[in-house]
């Protein structure tokens, strides 16, 4: 068991300020998926999107 | 895993999921092989894209090996790039469901989602859940949608001078974490020469109910108010919504 973040309580969503906020915009990317074929996100005036950051898939 | 399961209303709503991690892509091939993912998951194994967002959790030393995680959470953004909502927890245990967020910044219900229903003379009261399954760690939202009826009003919960004020509570659970009701604005009634803080038509209450349990559970909730009319009041009313939640395993 690896040892806790230390970040660890004080859930308030609406004070996290690091990371755009809402009314700006979102960088670019370029990622390789699970299958190691590259998707890019640049929006495109057609589709909304929703980016999840994820800790780990593997713990 | 609950996108997977929602994938659906993305697809119906033109919304792309990006679901980005500091893993490799070996890890997250055998991930998705496993959990059966189909939308994409990310490899960002240096942590630029983490950056670019700063949301680089700084917080963890360089010789642990979490070293390069993000501090989690979600971005909803419009077709033009910029971002609409977002949903960051300090608390990494804590996350907004996926149905929570597509239901208060897409207007997307679920289907399936427990709902109640109670309507008297005075109003018709609808409650219901942003979803009917909960995982551990998640938060969804509760929202109660009330119709006045019969030009009824009942009064808002700052009122003073004797009237009954509208009131919702919940029924405490343990594990189970229900945030302060949030009533919307009253509007001023000139009643007898003083002004009465009341509502009247369409009110809605919201809240947040954050689950720490591995079982089962219902959420029971009591509204009390008394509605009056120009001319009358009515008996007070105390109604009781039940909305049963079926607990799924994390992945």
């Amino acid at each position: 068991m690896a040892d806790p973040l230390p970040n660890r309580g004080n859930p308030e969503n609406d004070n996290f300020l690091s990371g755009p906020q809402i009314g700006e915009p979102v960088p670019t990317f370029t990622l390789p998926n699970q299958w190691n074929e590259p998707v890019t996100y640049e929006p495109n005036g057609t589709h909304q999107a929703f980016i999840l950051f994820h800790r780990s898939a593997d713990w | 895993m609950e996108l997977q399961d929602k994938l659906s209303y993305f697809d119906q709503n033109d919304i792309h999921p990006y679901a980005i991690s500091y893993d490799s892509v070996e890890t997250l091939t055998v991930f998705a092989e496993k959990h059966n993912i189909t939308y994409p998951i990310l490899s960002d194994v240096n942590s630029e894209v983490i950056r670019a967002f700063d949301i680089f959790n700084h917080l963890v030393p360089k010789d642990h090996r979490w070293y390069g995680v993000p501090f989690p959470g979600t971005y909803m953004v419009d077709a033009k790039g910029i971002v609409i909502d977002k949903s960051f927890y300090a608390d990494y245990g804590v996350r907004d469901s996926v149905a929570r967020m597509l239901q208060k910044t897409f207007q997307i219900d679920s289907r399936g989602l427990p709902v109640q229903t109670i309507e008297n003379d005075d109003l018709k009261a609808r409650a219901y859940l942003s979803s009917g399954t909960m995982r551990r760690g998640q938060v969804q939202t509760f929202t109660l949608d009330i119709a006045l009826k019969n030009n009824r009003h009942i009064y808002a919960p700052q009122v003073t001078g004797g009237y009954i004020p509208t009131s919702l509570t919940f029924d405490p659970i343990e594990e189970v974490r229900i945030n302060t009701v949030t009533y919307p604005n009253a509007i001023h009634k000139k009643m007898l020469g003083e002004n009465v803080a009341v509502y009247e038509k369409h009110i809605r209450l919201t809240t947040t109910v954050l689950n720490r349990k591995r079982e089962n559970f219902t959420l029971s909730t009591q509204l009390d108010y008394q509605a009056c009319d120009d001319n009358e009041c009515y008996m007070p009313q105390k109604l009781t919504f039940e909305l049963p939640i079926t607990y799924l395993e994390n992945v």
